[in-house]
Order: C-alpha cells, then sequence, then structure tokens
C-alpha cells in the first residue's frame, strides 16, 4: 500500500520532468527542419521557412513526429538545385529589415540569374513545394517573358507539339485576326 | 627510364592537365561526353580526372573528381566550324553539362534546331552554340559521319538501351504542366495575349477558354470599337461555362450594348471582382447596371466613368452583401430619402470605400456615409472640368480607421458618432477656405496620425496672416501622436511651426511628434 503511493507521488512528477525534457528538445528542434531533396540531399532548414511550404505542412500533418525526429522530410520532386534557389529567395523575403526597394532589386537579379529551363524548373519545384508567394512571381514572370512574343517562341518555351494539321492551324490564325491580335 | 617509357605509349592527351572527353559507363549516360581534366594515372589504364561540369552534390559544388578506364577516355574534338545544320544531320547536343548524340529534325529558326534522341525517344530545343558535329575518335583519328540519313522521328521502335536521365524527366513534365498552373500563368496576361495562345496546340485551344480573369483592354481614344465589340464577343461566347469567372477589368471606350452583354455574362457567372474604367459615348439606358449593384458574389468593385460623370446614377441603396472594397469615380449618388441620399448602409462587409468626383444626383444635397463595418475612407476631386456643387456629407462610421480627403473638396464634414477609433488622417486639401478645414479638423479630432500637405498649410496660413476676431477654434486633438507635414512647397519651418502652433493650440502640450516629409 505504502509503496503503491509513493510511486503514484512520483509518478506525475516524473512526468512532468519528461514532458519538460520533451519541450526543450522540440523547441530546440523546432527552429530547422530537417529536409531532403530528390537527389538526396540534406538541408537543415530554418522551422519559419520550411513552415510556408504547403508540402511540408502537410507532411507534417500526416506525420507530425517529423518535426521532432531525426528523420528527414522528403521532397520527392525536388532537386537540391532548385532548394537553393527557392531558400535563398524566402530568406531575403523573410528578412525583417528588407525595405520593398532592397526586395524589388532582389526579385529583378534573382530572375535575372536564371535561365529559361532553369526558371521552368523552379516554378515546378515551387508547384510542388506549394509556395505561393514564389508561384505567384515566377507565374507573374513568365507572363512577361511570353507576352508578345511568337507563337514559335512559346511553342519552344513550353515543349508544346503542335499537333495542328497546318491547315486548322491557319485556320485558327484567321479566326482570331481580329481586334488587332497579331501572330509573328 | 620509366618516364621516357610512359610518354612513348602515352599520346599527349592523356598527360596530367590535358582535356579530353569522358563518357560515362553508369546506366542513363549512354551517348554522352563529358569534358574534364587529366589529374594523374593511377594505373596501367586508369586515370584520375576533374569533370569541369559535374559536381559531387548541389551542396557543396565541389567538381566532381572519379577514377575512369582508358576506353572512357578521348582527346577534345575539333574545335566547330561547320554551323550549317541540316535535318537529318547526326549532332552531339550539349544539354545537363554533357553533349549528347542525336539527330536534327528540324530548322526552327532563329538559329534554333529540333533535335531528336533516338536513345530516349526524346525531342528537343537547342540553339546552335549547343550543337556541334557529331564524331568518332577511332584509331587515334576523329572521324565525321559522312553520309546523312533520314530518322524516323516518333519510330515507336523500342530500344533495350533507353533509359531515363533525372533532369529530361523533369524537363518532360513541362509539357505536362497542369492546367491550373498554366491557367495561373495566363491569368497574368492581358486577355488577348492569351487568345493568341490558342493557336499553339490542341490542348492550349480550350485552355484559354477557362481562364478565371479577363482583361478587356484597348487605348482611350483609339477608334476600333468594331474590332472591340467582336474580340470581348469571342472571349465571351468561347468561354468554358462551367469555369467560375473571378475578375473582370475594362479599360476602354465601349459601346453600350457591349457593356450590357459583358454585364449580364459577369453577373451570372458569380463574379467577384469587377474593375470598370469605361468611357461611354453616348448616354445609355442601362437594362442591366441594377445587376451590378445587387450581386451577392462581388466582393470588391471599381466604377470609374471617363470623362463624363453625368452618365451613371446610382440606385439608392446598394445590396452587395459580399462586398469588401468599392471604388467609385464619376458616378452620381441619388436621394434616398428626402435630400439624403445613403447608398452605403446595406453593405455589410464594407471595409475600403473610395469616392472620387461623384456629385449628387438631382436635389439630393447631403451625402449620409453610413456604414458599421468600414474602415478605410477616401474622399477625392481633382476634376477641374467639371464643377461639383458642395454638400454636405454625414459620417455614421463608427469603425473608420483611416481616412483621407484630397483635392478641392468644398463639401461639409459631419459625424453623427464619435470616431474613436480613428488612426491615420491624411488632409491634402487645396483651393478651399481655411474655415473649411478648421471645420473637417473638428470632425476629425480623435486622429492619432495627421498628415498635412504643405498646400493645406499654406492655407490656414494666409489666413493666419489676415487679423481676424472671428477665426475658428480648432479642436482639442485629445489622442494625437505623430503629424507628418508633406512639403513639397519647401515652406520654412517657421511657418510650419506657426500653423500647428495654432492648430494645436487647444490640445494637451503633448508629445506629438513632427515629421517634415519633403
Amino acid at each position: 500500500m505504502a509503496e503503491e503511493t509513493e510511486s503514484t507521488k512520483t509518478e506525475p512528477l516524473k512526468t512532468a520532468e519528461e514532458e519538460f525534457k520533451k519541450l526543450e528538445i522540440t523547441e530546440e528542434e523546432e527552429s530547422e527542419l530537417k529536409l531532403e531533396t530528390s537527389d538526396h540531399v540534406t538541408f537543415m532548414v530554418e522551422a519559419s521557412i520550411a513552415m510556408k511550404f504547403g508540402a511540408v505542412q502537410q507532411y507534417l500533418e500526416v506525420s507530425p513526429a517529423a518535426s521532432a525526429s531525426a528523420t528527414a522530410i522528403p521532397l520527392h520532386n525536388v532537386a537540391s538545385r532548385e532548394l537553393i534557389l527557392i531558400l535563398e529567395y524566402y530568406r531575403m523575403h523573410d528578412w525583417v529589415d528588407a525595405g520593398e526597394r532592397d526586395l524589388k532589386e532582389f526579385d529583378e537579379r534573382f530572375l535575372k540569374d536564371l535561365n529559361y529551363e532553369e526558371l521552368k524548373e523552379l516554378l515546378l519545384a515551387a508547384n510542388y513545394l506549394n509556395v505561393e508567394k514564389l508561384f505567384n512571381f515566377l507565374t507573374k514572370s513568365i507572363a512577361n517573358i511570353i507576352r508578345n512574343k511568337d507563337v514559335e517562341f512559346v511553342r519552344t518555351f513550353f515543349g508544346i507539339d503542335n499537333d495542328y494539321t497546318p491547315e486548322e492551324e491557319a485556320a485558327y490564325r484567321e479566326e482570331n485576326a481580329w481586334a488587332g491580335v497579331k501572330f509573328v | 627510364m620509366a618516364p621516357k617509357h610512359k610518354s612513348k605509349r602515352d599520346p599527349a592527351y592523356l598527360e596530367p592537365g590535358s582535356a579530353v572527353e569522358v563518357s560515362i559507363d553508369d546506366e542513363g549516360f549512354c551517348g554522352s561526353w563529358y569534358s574534364g581534366t587529366i589529374l594523374c594515372r593511377v594505373g596501367l589504364d586508369r586515370f584520375y580526372l576533374e569533370y569541369n561540369d559535374l559536381i559531387t552534390n548541389e551542396h557543396s559544388r565541389n567538381p566532381l573528381r572519379e577514377v575512369v578506364c582508358l576506353h572512357q577516355l578521348r582527346p577534345l574534338p575539333p574545335p566547330e566550324t561547320h554551323r550549317e545544320f541540316k535535318s537529318g544531320d547526326k549532332v552531339d547536343a550539349f544539354h545537363n553539362d554533357g553533349w549528347w548524340e542525336g539527330h536534327v529534325t528540324k530548322y526552327l529558326g532563329n538559329g534554333r534546331f529540333a533535335v531528336y534522341f533516338r536513345i530516349s525517344d526524346e525531342n528537343m530545343v537547342f540553339p546552335k552554340e549547343q550543337l556541334r558535329a557529331h564524331c568518332q575518335w577511332i584509331n587515334h583519328n576523329w572521324v565525321f559521319p559522312i553520309i546523312n540519313y533520314k530518322v524516323s522521328v516518333r519510330g515507336k521502335e523500342t530500344d533495350n538501351l533507353v533509359v531515363k536521365r533525372q533532369r529530361r524527366d523533369i524537363r518532360d513534365m513541362i509539357s505536362e504542366l497542369p492546367d491550373s498552373v498554366l491557367l495561373h500563368i495566363m491569368n497574368f496576361m492581358d486577355t488577348k495575349d492569351v487568345v493568341r495562345t490558342c493557336v499553339l496546340s490542341k490542348r492550349w485551344r480550350d485552355l484559354c477558354k477557362c481562364l478565371t480573369n479577363l482583361t478587356f483592354w484597348s487605348p482611350f481614344g483609339c477608334e476600333c470599337k468594331k474590332n472591340f465589340r467582336r474580340f470581348v464577343s469571342w472571349v465571351l461566347s468561347n468561354r468554358d461555362d462551367s469555369c467560375s469567372l473571378l475578375n473582370l477589368v475594362i479599360k476602354s471606350w465601349i459601346e453600350a450594348e457591349v457593356l450590357d452583354r459583358v454585364i449580364r455574362y459577369v453577373m451570372s457567372h458569380n463574379i467577384q471582382q469587377l474593375t470598370m474604367l469605361i468611357g461611354l459615348s453616348s448616354s445609355p439606358i442601362f437594362n442591366s447596371l441594377p445587376l451590378i449593384f445587387s450581386c451577392k458574389s462581388l466582393t470588391s468593385l471599381k466604377l470609374c466613368i471617363m470623362h463624363d460623370s453625368s452618365v451613371i446614377v446610382l440606385p439608392k441603396s446598394l445590396h452587395l452583401p459580399a462586398l469588401k472594397s468599392l471604388d467609385l469615380g464619376s458616378v452620381n449618388f441619388t436621394a434616398t430619402y428626402e435630400d439624403c441620399a445613403e447608398p452605403f448602409s446595406n453593405c455589410h462587409m464594407l471595409d475600403t470605400l473610395f469616392i472620387r468626383n461623384c456629385p449628387l444626383y438631382d436635389d439630393a444635397k447631403v451625402l449620409c456615409i453610413s456604414n458599421s463595418t468600414l474602415s478605410s475612407l477616401k474622399i477625392t476631386s481633382y476634376n477641374v472640368f467639371i464643377k461639383i456643387q458642395a454638400y454636405k456629407i454625414v459620417l455614421s462610421t463608427p469603425n473608420l480607421s483611416t481616412f483621407t480627403i484630397k483635392g478641392f473638396v468644398s463639401h461639409q464634414l459631419s459625424s453623427s458618432c464619435k470616431l474613436s477609433f480613428l488612426g491615420p488622417v491624411n488632409i491634402g486639401l487645396f483651393l478651399v477656405t481655411s474655415s473649411i478645414i478648421v471645420r473637417w479638423l473638428q470632425v476629425l479630432a480623435n486622429v492619432k496620425i495627421l498628415t498635412l500637405r504643405s498646400d493645406t498649410l499654406q492655407i490656414i496660413l494666409h489666413d493666419l496672416s489676415n487679423p481676424s476676431p472671428m477665426r475658428l477654434q480648432p479642436p482639442c486633438f485629445a489622442r494625437l501622436e505623430s503629424v507628418k507635414v508633406k512639403n513639397q512647397l519647401h515652406l520654412p519651418d517657421v511657418q510650419i511651426n506657426r500653423v500647428l502652433e495654432y492648430l494645436l493650440q487647444n490640445s494637451p502640450k503633448s508629445k506629438a511628434r513632427l515629421d517634415i516629409i519633403t
């Protein structure tokens, strides 16, 4: 009987201690999350940034243990090359001291450094990761790139196979030749 | 003796420091060549080398070093001079840091070529700078292909060697981008540009019919009414009706019938954001206009009539239950009861209201802005051509936090509530009397951050220099934290201080900060 009471007394104390320890650990670990890209490179990423990725949020919803454990969160459709760029973008946009002009300059340079292939691959990664801000920035930039470009350029850009017969294509060009819609 | 023997046996391109090309035996690299530099020999027929373009991993970006066999090595091919590729030519195309063997299938213009890779059954496009004639290193000699032979593109011969490389897989997905991503891109484009994309391919033909944002834009003053009408008509009649329409922008001169059709269309498609900056050549009779002002889905409405403010008269009351943002330009408010117009009291979600150059219609004399959710209000009047009769504005907006008044508005302001949540107030009045400004400030006495333009200050300053015993008393600004002066006129500090001294004479000797912005 006496033994029993003793054990029940120490029990809550023990659990509280464990809880505290757990809390300490999660607090430490929470500041960084481990992400693994498709080419098997692991990144330690600030939780504040990683949690902006819809894919990471979703993963943690399904398996919440991953935030505290040492297991990496797999990003199947993102290569390390793209993740580096995405992190660069978000670190800048997350930076408290960045003014509007800084961000504008950063965005311009960020875009300038990408060739079309990289831009598209980054778009795919952003789409997969579900990162809204970067996704909007990239789609808007691509809209600006293909604006006023000729049909062949846009086909090449998106890797479109023209499955029209020449007659069909001519008919469509004819149909839309109104309203100053020009085809170069 | 040994070095001599070695140099005799080794061709020059195997000496340390020599540039070579390497074929990688691994699966997925078949038929490709990578450039590298020999570091040293590590066995009878093995060499340690560093790749120029391959890296150990993307994280460290160190160049990849590896031991390769003699049979994988060859010297650099002779520099490329032959640039006139024809379809059928055997070429190496530079892709993913290496040269891949393929065939030119088509010249696309602008120095770009379609190249077909038999090994992976893929077509890709390359600029000519990324192509070179395919050649082989046979018996210590470069052998170029002699015969151009036709290749069957998309010939479905199954090849055991077909292997997928990771980068290529990603590239394949680009044409497989989900419609939602492509539509997202297209929604940033002018609708005219989007309509052009329907000639790209069959998939794109249908894609542009699912746009959720439409922009009908034509430059003002451009005489292309007929084309504009056809354009609008084509888009509306070809649109996939099952796709919701979220956002529509019209910026154009527009014929009344066309506008009528657009409005009927968007109203029947649960439009959320509607922007109309329109010029109307004739005073139309709108059958559809009342529809806008009772639209249940609308969250944002901007309606500005260009050049003529006598065309549109709003209904007595707007019934827009989801509306958060309203921007009205050059439309007329009509009396709801007696001589008072009270159009906003039934917009139960309204947050932001912007009224520019809006006169009162007929014999209305009071505009009552009565709304319990409104937090931001802006009133401007800059139009010198249309004389707007001064009227009375009554605020009944208990949650108002931001207020801006600009232009030459001689309206009188009063309030039926305390405006106790007022934060920033921005006043840029000119061509009005000093007493009007002071009366506005009396109503807005609960302001926290007051921004004044220097031309507004100048009016008060001018008034102060005339001796007048009947001068209005400014209010007590009990909550004032900061005063900002936008000093475009470069008034001297002495003058600014004189005006502020007058304006703040009844306020607690506070620590209200003064910022002068030039």
